[in-house]
């Protein structure tokens, strides 16, 4: 009984201010000002998403941004992580290499990414790609690669090896053996490192504020210049903060058995 | 080709895309810090100019500011997060349907963009329309001004931290809890060990690796909390809010105060695995203690 | 099919020696065993040979072709694993095709060439099974099929049958020994089970801690063996050994029994070991005497231990014989069937398969 009271107070605390944020972004702009006026509003609008989405249509612009890159992240993310994974894991590299290398894509995740952020600025400004999707994807690229590497390298590790080996005797080279077993078996990572990688990329705010001013702005990065521009519009922040919450909460519940693998295996292997 | 060139082509891309996005990066970085450069005074770097950057970054009164607040809310957010964590993986821990969906839906503040939190929380404790302060108010007990007064603004700040990240303790301990072998607790049942001892005992030392090992990256990701500034406080009042990443983005990104904000990434850099150096040696010395019990 | 040669391989894991120089010639459709106890590098062998490790030194041919630095996938040979190994993704249509499938051979092809194993290996029924869906003795058939569907110079086996019951086990060895005699094909078989061994290969090859002890056919493996380890590995119940001396006439005294024997001349007094296999100990009206320690009923048979002074040996007896523990028995052994060893060595002196005058038997 206690249990169950503090289980409902702990989902209280933990979605209490979502459903705040979204009944704001139907609260009519006057109710907001008007004190004790009540938790549920009289009247429900929709002005806070035409406000946001309407006028010059640049939140639609910011969300297919998000869409595109979070994406592109991922597929890039998979298409580079999963086979270097499979390499680190079977090649023998002399020097103990593979480790050395394992442990640079692990480290990835220790350091505070602002101090590569500054440079990174300097080098996209560089090569002219400031406030192109590829900036905002390559770096997104960058820092989610990791996860997938760590993610497949555990899995591999408890492959048993005789699969591989049968494969190998029934005629497959490596890229064989990767593409007929190996990646078929490893589904239930590979998808786990999906959607650890669409989460992270959707979410990120501080690389893809540093490359993208306009044209690649995605919806944090929006978000959050929107705040300080007008910080008063309570509607419309929240109707903003909807936008961005609403799909990754529908995403996190159809996807919840690979975000839970994803979580607990990264951290627990790390 | 050869399995060994087919395995090392499948490597290089990824290792490149590393080496172009992240340690060239990190490298330069480190370069820019030993010299003097304001970008918004110059477009090239300017003179070698060894720790000189270091030194007046520490002497920087703000940067230290940001330190001793980064410091205290990696503490208190870590801390908070652990223990409010494992709480909740006790509470949730088990295999029925109602437990899955809490599991999943108290998932939600971590899955969440930082800034979207940081939006949703001023929301929350906005001094007039936020819900917090109307039902304090209607309550009696007086209407704080949460983000508004420095001390009260670094304490918000690090409850929203751990609020956001304790899902993440908690998920992970759970799967800890769920991996430990359910005849252990049934024998030390049988052996007649009460509820707070089979915690003490065995849930708590069985589970303590992991433990630690969350507290590892709560701490280290916690150091570097930058995104959630931007939408609770910006920095304020004052700057008292400022964490070092915040400080570091302000000056290298809106001042263009390149080689200061450069030693400064690094000083955090350095701060972070250290951290994460620490909480690692800690952590073995701990699980080898174990293992000799 | 083809002849493979492995000539003076070693392996080392570390400072660990897995094989000392092993050469062994296998001839084309012959079918070997290797045999041998748990850890004694067989797999290794066989992983060596079929290029899944690299041996530390020595070359392997096949079909006089030298292969030691060839990939396992042009090898052309193939494996059936202890695991098994299916693929877990693939149906098992899709396992028994995909040697065929990774070769780019033609659909048509593909599908006669599974059908036709399916129906060999009778596992038509279960087409479009996965592999977590059958039973081990289904598996170890499809496994099977995988290998058989191309045509490999020869096929590596690894204790495919240790994973299946007894009664399963006992089945699967007659099939797989027809099979394999009909196919004609040149297989490697590891096994620890030496009835396995006994009764399925051409020659066996007796292995024990990294070292190929003999490679010999069946017979003279149990009727010759080259030294004491393989004698006393081979055979059930195992021979006994008894420290004997040889008198003046040259029969074996050992334990207050004497044998009577018919051996090249040994030096009287020579220390000698003496083996006794059980089904060539046989109870008799008059001679020497023993004391019965244990009898183990079989069913078909009883196995009696005996004690006479220090030396314990076993004798196998008819199942309708009256034996009591604690009686004493007269016991006889037919002088041609006895082992002889160097004590030091081990190596062989005497063996009825050595002996020319048992050769009418
Ligand atoms: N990768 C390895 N590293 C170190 N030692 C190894 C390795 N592989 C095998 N060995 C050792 O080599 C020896 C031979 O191993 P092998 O697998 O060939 O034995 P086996 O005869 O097949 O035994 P079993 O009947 O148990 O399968 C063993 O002592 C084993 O411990
Ligand atoms: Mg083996």
């Amino acid at each position: 009984m206690i249990r169950r009271l503090a289980i409902i107070l702990a989902l209280a605390v933990a979605l209490g201010p979502f459903v705040v944020l979204m009944v704001n972004s139907v609260r009519p702009s006057d109710a907001f000002l008007a004190p004790g006026a009540g938790f549920i509003p009289g009247t429900i609008t929709l002005d806070h998403y035409r406000a946001v989405f309407g006028g010059d249509g640049e939140t639609l612009r910011f969300l297919a941004n998000s869409v595109i890159i979070a994406t592109a992240t991922t597929l890039l993310a998979l298409l580079l992580g999963a086979p270097a994974a499979y390499a680190l894991a079977r090649a023998r590299l002399p020097f103990r290499l593979s480790i050395v290398f394992a442990l640079a894509f692990l480290i990835v995740r220790f350091y505070p990414k602002i101090t590569v952020a500054l440079p990174y600025y300097l080098i996209m400004r560089d090569l002219g790609w400031l406030d192109t999707h590829l900036a905002v994807i390559l770096a997104h690229v960058s820092v989610t690669v990791p996860f997938v590497v760590w993610l497949m390298l555990g899995f591999l590790e408890e492959l048993p090896p005789e699969i591989e080996q049968s494969a190998m005797m029934d005629g497959c080279n490596a890229w064989g053996r990767f593409v007929r077993v190996v990646l078929p078996l490893s589904m239930p990572a590979l998808g786990a490192a999906a959607v650890l990688t669409a989460f992270t990329s959707w979410n990120e705010f501080l690389l893809a504020s540093t490359v993208a001013s306009n044209d690649a702005k995605t919806l944090p990065v929006r978000i959050s210049s929107f705040i300080t521009d007008k910080g008063i519009l309570w509607g419309n922040m929240a109707a903003m903060g909807t936008v961005i919450v609403l799909p990754v909460a529908l995403f996190a519940f159809a996807t919840q058995r690979y975000l839970v693998r994803g979580l607990t295996v990264g951290a627990v292997k790390g | 080709m050869s399995d060994r060139q087919i395995l090392l082509l499948c490597l290089v891309p990824a290792l490149l895309l590393l080496a172009l996005t992240q340690f060239y990066p990190l490298a330069q970085s480190f370069y820019v810090s030993l010299h003097d450069w304001t970008l918004a005074r110059s477009p090239v770097m300017g003179e070698f100019v060894g720790a000189q950057n270091y030194s007046r970054v520490l002497h920087d009164r703000q940067f230290t500011g940001a330190l001793w607040f980064t410091l205290g809310l990696a503490a208190g957010s870590s801390i908070l997060s652990v223990l409010l964590g494992f709480g909740l993986a006790l509470l949730t821990v088990g295999e029925n349907w109602k437990l899955r969906l809490s599991r999943t839906l108290l998932l939600l503040p971590m899955i969440i963009a930082p800034v979207a939190v940081g939006t949703v929380w001023r929301m929350m404790l906005a001094a007039r329309i936020g819900p917090v302060n109307e039902a304090l108010g209607a309550l009696g007990l007086g209407t704080p001004n949460w983000l508004g007064s420095p001390g009260l603004a670094q304490v918000t700040l690090t409850v929203i931290d751990a609020w956001q990240w304790t899902p993440f303790s908690m998920i992970v301990m759970a799967a800890a809890l769920a991996s430990i072998p359910p005849d252990i607790l049934a024998a030390a049942r049988m052996d007649g060990a009460g509820r707070g001892l089979i915690l003490r005992r065995i849930i708590v030392p069985i589970t303590l690796p992991i433990i630690l090992l969350v507290a590892m990256f709560r701490m280290v990701d916690a150091l570097m909390t930058l995104d959630i500034v931007f939408t609770t406080t910006g920095g304020g009042p004052g700057f008292a809010t400022h964490t070092l990443g915040y400080w570091i983005y302000v000056q290298g990104l809106r001042y263009f105060n390149i080689s200061q904000a450069a030693a400064a990434s690094w000083l955090l850099l350095a701060l972070c695995m250290a951290t994460a150096a620490a909480f690692l040696l800690w952590r073995r010395r701990i699980m080898s203690w174990q293992v000799r019990q | 099919m083809a002849a493979i040669t492995l000539s003076a391989i070693t392996k080392r894991f570390g400072s660990f020696d897995a094989l000392q120089p092993l050469s062994l010639e296998v001839q084309d459709r012959e079918f070997v065993a290797l045999l041998g106890p748990s850890g004694c590098g067989k797999t290794t062998t066989l992983n060596i040979l079929a290029g899944l490790e690299a041996p530390t030194s020595g070359r392997i041919l096949i079909d006089g072709r030298d292969v030691t630095d060839i990939p396992p996938m042009q090898r052309n040979l193939a494996m059936v694993f202890q695991s098994y190994a299916l693929y877990p993704h693939l149906s098992v249509r899709r396992n028994i095709a995909f040697p065929l499938e990774v070769r780019r051979a033609p659909r048509a092809e593909i599908d006669s060439a599974v059908a036709r194993a399916a129906e060999l290996l009778e596992i038509t029924p279960y087409l479009d099974r996965y592999p977590r869906a059958l039973s081990g003795g289904q598996r170890q058939r499809v496994a099977l099929g995988r290998a058989l569907v191309r045509k490999p110079a020869a096929f590596l086996l690894d204790e495919p049958l240790s994973n299946l019951d007894a009664v399963l086990r006992l089945q699967m060895r007659a099939e797989l020994s027809g099979l394999f005699r009909s196919l004609g094909a040149t297989a490697l078989y590891v096994t620890h089970d030496q009835a396995e061994a006994m009764t399925m290969a051409d020659r066996i090859a007796v292995f024990a801690a990294g070292r190929m002890l003999q490679f010999a056919p069946p017979l003279t493996i149990y009727r010759a063996p080259a030294d004491r380890a393989v004698a006393a590995f081979v055979g059930a119940p195992p021979m006994m050994f008894l420290d004997g001396i040889v008198t003046d006439g040259g029969a074996i005294q050992a334990g207050g029994l004497t044998f009577p024997a018919r051996h090249a001349p040994l030096a009287p007094g020579a220390a000698v070991t003496l083996g006794l296999r059980p089904e060539d100990v046989s109870p008799a009206r008059d001679g020497p005497t023993a004391e019965v320690v244990l009898v183990e009923h079989y069913g078909g048979n009883q196995v009696v231990t005996l004690r006479a002074g220090p030396a314990r040996f076993c004798m196998l007896s008819p199942p309708d014989m009256r034996i009591e523990q604690g009686h004493r028995i007269g016991v006889s052994v037919d002088p041609r069937n006895l082992y002889l060893f160097a004590p030091d060595t081990g190596r062989t002196l005497a063996a009825p398969g050595l002996d020319p005058r048992n050769e009418t038997r």
